[in-house]
């Protein structure tokens, strides 16, 4: 009968493998293997013409089940469909089959994004099998590097832990002794140990590092010497997991009082007062070729300095702060930094803005706006980015969108001045030049001042106007600016009428997001290369990010209630895409449509914070409250502020706890915390917990949670 | 069992079992003793009822599976398996023995069997740590061991299990993984003539740490099971043992000719491992052995039939 299931896999491979990868093949001996044991025994001695139609079979019944749509997996049954694909997975790394491997290779990280939430506590987990068959597989152990570093990060969240043996391989595979391993292994450990949050996580954290030390048997010596390297970083000085292992390390403290480094830690010199210099040379002389060579050279240092510490601030300040200067001349260049900045940093601002810029500077202005939509999705607490995005959207005429989401962005940022200006030239523009005034009043910056003036000149209130302009003297001084509204002023009707002219007319025909540069001629060989290759990542996540554009912008035409707009852009994106959770969060926040077909698939992601919450309504239980609550027990307080927005009567002790939680700040804390923190004080204190603030802080809360990982292009 | 429903289940299992070589599954089926009717009913009525050849079979089956079996609750340790139940006078001392592939363990460790291997026997004080290495950070790779093999999907299912009395030579010899792999029937752990060894564990553990898992879910009244043709996939070295016979009974892959007895076999639902429960680890080498599959099937039949004086069990053509 064995015979009998060859037979028909040389007649029919692709039918014979689905049935042994199901379950429901007949192969006598094999009967209890499981698919990936049955494949071996059958193919490990095969000629090579056996192999290489399982080799092409495999791939091709990998990717026909990756098509499957998220109603056909639930109802095939996810725990089959992980096991059975989880399965296909392994047979292709334990029997090196070679275009399945590359295929594997090419996909990885696409593959990733889509097994994300195939996860059913507690046996069946596709990402780990992903992970798994990944770190088997890569051969450019640096192209993938930033991929297992953010593994190491995931996996600090407990219930994805089994991520980290394969990140910390996946990291060590381009090692080529031990001791390059080891370095790559603690490097990894210690990214994952930054992210566990207190003394519950200390057994997690010893079982992982004692594993290792019985993988690599070293005198103690060794490891005190390892640990030191790592623990005087700056940002492990006051992590958790350096007092458990001072607690467990005989002599390590003794060790690192001792400055005696003897790594070869790389010497820094004065990042910043160098990056200062540059900036201030390429003002005075242009980009220059001799001018970036140098700029390369100070990233070349603080990159190594990153790699061997894993210290990643010096790079991040460098590739964002010279990739500014730089951009308008040399966007390829930008690009690549932009592109460097984010692999060590995926939620970095300045990273973002700066890929953003760059894209603009190379007329990709579509998918510079899908990279702001997904920036602010991102890094909510970052109003420079709405900012941004707003003048994208002037620029091309979306005036209405723009100034909703100014206005959302002020909510969010009242204390945020450019934010404020912007939308206040935005509403000048529009001929609303009232609210613009009201917006202005009370502030007292340089620009809003100036604005304000300027405003009501428009308004033809020439007194006010004189108070202002005194006002702005006081503060900032009399220069050639002021020159001007005080002719407009002195001008009278005629000032009046220009400076209407300059809000309605001119400034929307001069309107640019930011001027466009141009490269000296002795750059542009390398900056032609760059581009191309930018191009060629950024095309590799063009579909992930366009998606991500048309989602997000669907949620702002549902706010400028232009529904059948949006709905229709939702419809198109779940039609291609069942499973988009983005698309089905985004639409379940507005309409009761996409919230039922939310909650029929609830199922298969159950470990998504962004679904749950946008599950929850005015009538949720308090008991699924605080079963959400413990299932999220470490964003506990996501689920508490989501309770507070939804439930009008309130509740004191969840009210209390969403306090403590906004009132204490641990020595290090992510922008995202620090910020949400902020607003949740000043919500619970001066506001209602149902007004506009907090239910546009929950809105993006929500998006935010969306874990959206494939839209950052690789850079080796 | 005699098919209760569905002519064309009837039909495809005397076709099958009527020939001259019987095919197993349908013999299986039909000499099965201990399920009961209404869970028949239920998995014909429900699955098999109509299905007119094997390939049919095996895909309702695999459904029946999938419903009813690789659940955290499966319908064998349920009320309406009640007649396949073992004593709940067995003795929670007794240590049950199964044997693991560390295959994708060892993957995910990215190590090699002999750290495992030297971890589990300093774990069970028959070797002191090499050097550079402590007990405990031997102890952190048995557990992260333990934490693979209960992440392991397959384990979703009722457990194989062999009791331990019988198997003291096999546990001790220097190639106890494959002697137990012949006797416990694993013909499915089969490196073959030039494959690779099969790196393997081999558990142990106390029926209590089964009865103390098992009150944790409420839905499990009999954690302890004789397994049935119901309870898994279609195995040809599977055979039902009469209903008079206390335990399952593993297929001996090397025949009753050795004449080394029967080694009890069961079922129990899915535990969590712990370190401890890691007994010894090795490597599968040896091909399966070469048996005729009829008459392996035969011969053990015909000892069941003598150990528990039911000649008149195991014909598949009477009972088709």
């Amino acid at each position: 009968m064995t015979l009998s299931w060859l037979d028909r896999f040389h007649q029919s491979p692709d039918e014979a493998l689905n049935r042994l990868m199901r379950g429901t093949a007949l192969l006598p001996g094999l009967e209890r293997a499981t698919p990936s044991n049955a494949l071996c025994n059958l193919f490990g001695q095969a000629d090579a013409e056996d192999r290489s139609l399982l080799d092409e079979a495999l791939q091709k019944w990998l990717q026909n089940r990756r098509e499957m749509t998220l109603e056909q997996r639930v109802a095939y049954g996810l725990p089959r469909f992980i096991t059975e694909y989880g399965e296909g997975l392994a047979a292709i790394w334990r029997l090196s089959l070679p275009n399945a491997s590359l295929w594997l290779e090419e996909n990885l990280l696409s593959l990733m994004e889509w097994a994300w939430h195939m996860r059913r506590p507690p046996v069946w987990d596709l990402p780990s099998q992903v992970a798994l068959a990944g770190a088997q597989l890569v051969t450019n152990g640096n192209a993938f590097r930033f991929f297992w570093i953010r593994l190491c990060r995931d996996a600090a969240r407990p219930e994805r832990e089994d991520l980290l043996d394969s990140a910390l391989n996946g990291l060590a595979s381009h090692a080529v002794n031990d001791k390059q391993r080891v370095q790559a292994i603690l490097k990894g450990l210690t990214l994952w140990a930054e992210g566990l949050s207190g003394d519950e996580d200390r057994e997690r954290f010893l079982l992982q590092w004692r594993h290792i030390k019985a993988c690599f048997p070293n005198p103690p010596a060794f490891w005190r010497d390892r640990w030191h390297e790592l623990l005087t970083q700056r940002q492990n000085q006051d992590a958790h997991f350096r007092k458990w292992l001072v607690a467990t390390e005989q002599g390590l403290d003794n060790r690192l009082r001792d400055r005696n480094t003897k790594g070869s830690a790389v010497k820094l010199p004065h990042v910043e007062t160098t990056i200062k210099q540059l900036q201030q040379r390429a003002n005075v002389e242009g980009i220059t070729r001799p001018l970036v060579n140098e700029m390369l050279q100070l990233l070349r240092t603080v990159e190594t300095y990153a790699e061997q510490t894993g210290d990643s601030q010096f790079l991040l300040r460098s590739t964002c702060g010279l990739g500014a200067t730089v951009v308008q001349a040399i966007p390829g260049q930008a690009l690549e930094w932009a592109g460097k900045a984010l692999s060590w940093q995926p939620s970095n601002q300045y990273a973002w803005d700066l890929r953003g810029r760059a894209l603009y500077q190379l007329d990709r202005v579509d998918l510079a706006e899908w990279v702001y939509w997904e920036a602010i999705r991102r890094i909510p607490e970052a109003p420079t980015l709405r900012l941004q995005l707003s003048r994208l959207l002037r620029e091309r005429g979306a005036l209405e969108e723009a100034k909703r989401l100014l206005e959302v962005g002020l909510k969010l940022h009242p204390d945020d001045h450019p934010t404020r200006s912007e939308l206040a030239r935005l509403l000048a523009h529009l001929g609303f030049f009232t609210n613009a005034i009201d917006l202005l009043r009370g502030q007292i910056d340089e620009i809003s001042l100036y604005l304000l003036a300027q405003m009501l000149i428009a308004e033809g209130r020439f007194p006010e106007a004189r108070e202002v302009l005194a006002e702005y003297r006081e503060r900032f001084g009399d220069h050639a600016t002021i020159a001007l509204l005080t002719r407009l002023l002195d001008a009278g009707a005629e000032g009046q009428k220009e400076t209407i002219q300059h809000f309605t007319i001119d400034d929307q025909q001069n309107f640019r997001f930011e001027p466009r540069g141009s490269s000296h001629e002795t750059l542009q060989e390398r900056e032609t290369a760059l581009r191309a290759a930018g191009h060629d990542r950024e095309n590799r996540v063009l579909d992930a990010m366009r998606a991500i554009g048309e989602v997000a912008q669907a949620d702002l035409l549902f706010q400028l209630d232009l529904w059948p707009e949006a709905e229709k852009s939702i419809e198109k994106r779940l039609q291609q895409h069942d499973d988009d959770e983005f698309a089905l969060v985004v639409g379940a926040l507005h309409r009761d449509s996409f919230r039922d077909r939310l909650r029929r698939n609830a199922d298969a992601l159950p470990d998504s914070l962004a679904v749950q919450l946008a599950l929850t309504e005015e009538k949720t239980a308090p008991e699924a409250w605080e079963t959400l609550g413990k299932t999220f027990a470490r964003q506990r307080h996501l689920i508490d502020f989501a309770r507070l927005v939804r439930v009008p009567t309130g509740d004191e002790p969840t009210r209390t706890r969403l306090l403590h939680w906004a009132e204490t700040h641990p020595v290090v804390e992510a922008p995202l915390q620090t910020f949400l923190k902020q607003r949740i004080r000043d919500i619970l204190k001066f506001t209602l917990a149902r007004d506009d603030q907090a239910r546009l802080l929950l809105h993006d809360i929500i998006k935010q949670s969306v874990e959206i990982n494939d839209t950052i292009p690789m850079v080796a | 069992m005699r098919p209760a429903s569905g002519p064309s289940f009837h039909q495809l299992l005397r076709h099958l079992a009527g020939g001259r070589t019987p095919d197993p599954f349908a013999c299986n089926y039909l000499i099965e003793e201990r399920v009961q009717p209404d869970r028949q009913g239920r998995y014909e009525t429900g699955y098999a009822g109509s299905v007119s050849d094997l390939d049919d079979w095996v895909e309702a089956h695999k459904e029946y599976l999938t419903d009813r079996i690789y659940q955290p609750c499966p319908e064998t340790f349920t009320e309406i398996n009640r007649d396949a139940a073992h004593s709940p006078l067995l003795d929670t001392k007794l240590y049950l023995l199964r044997i693991e592939r560390l295959d994708h363990a060892l993957a995910i460790l990215k190590r090699d069997l002999d750290h495992i291997a030297h971890a589990v026997e300093v774990f069970h004080k028959r070797a002191q740590p090499r050097a550079n290495i402590s007990h405990d950070d031997l102890y952190a790779s048995l557990k992260k061991l333990a934490q693979i093999l209960n992440k392991n999907p397959f384990s979703q299912r009722p457990r194989f299990a062999a009791l331990e009395s019988g198997l003291a030579d096999e546990m001790e010899a220097a190639d106890w993984a494959n002697r137990l792999r012949n006797r416990l029937g694993l013909a499915h752990h089969d490196p073959g003539v030039a494959g690779p060894p099969i790196p393997v564990a081999l558990m142990r553990y106390p029926v209590q740490a089964v009865i103390g898992h098992a009150k944790t879910i409420p839905d499990i009244k009999h954690p302890i099971t004789v397994p049935t043709v119901l309870d898994h996939e279609f195995c040809a070295v599977f055979c039902p043992a009469p209903k008079e016979a206390l335990y399952g009974r593993t297929m001996d892959l090397e025949g009753i000719a050795t004449g080394r007895g029967f080694i009890s076999e069961l079922l129990h639902p899915r535990i969590e491992y712990a370190p401890e429960h890691i007994y010894k680890v090795g490597a599968i080498t040896d091909a399966r052995p070469k048996y005729d599959l009829q008459e392996l099937r035969e011969l053990h039949i015909m000892s069941l039939q003598d150990e528990t004086g039911r000649h008149d069990f195991g014909q598949c053509h009477q009972a088709a």
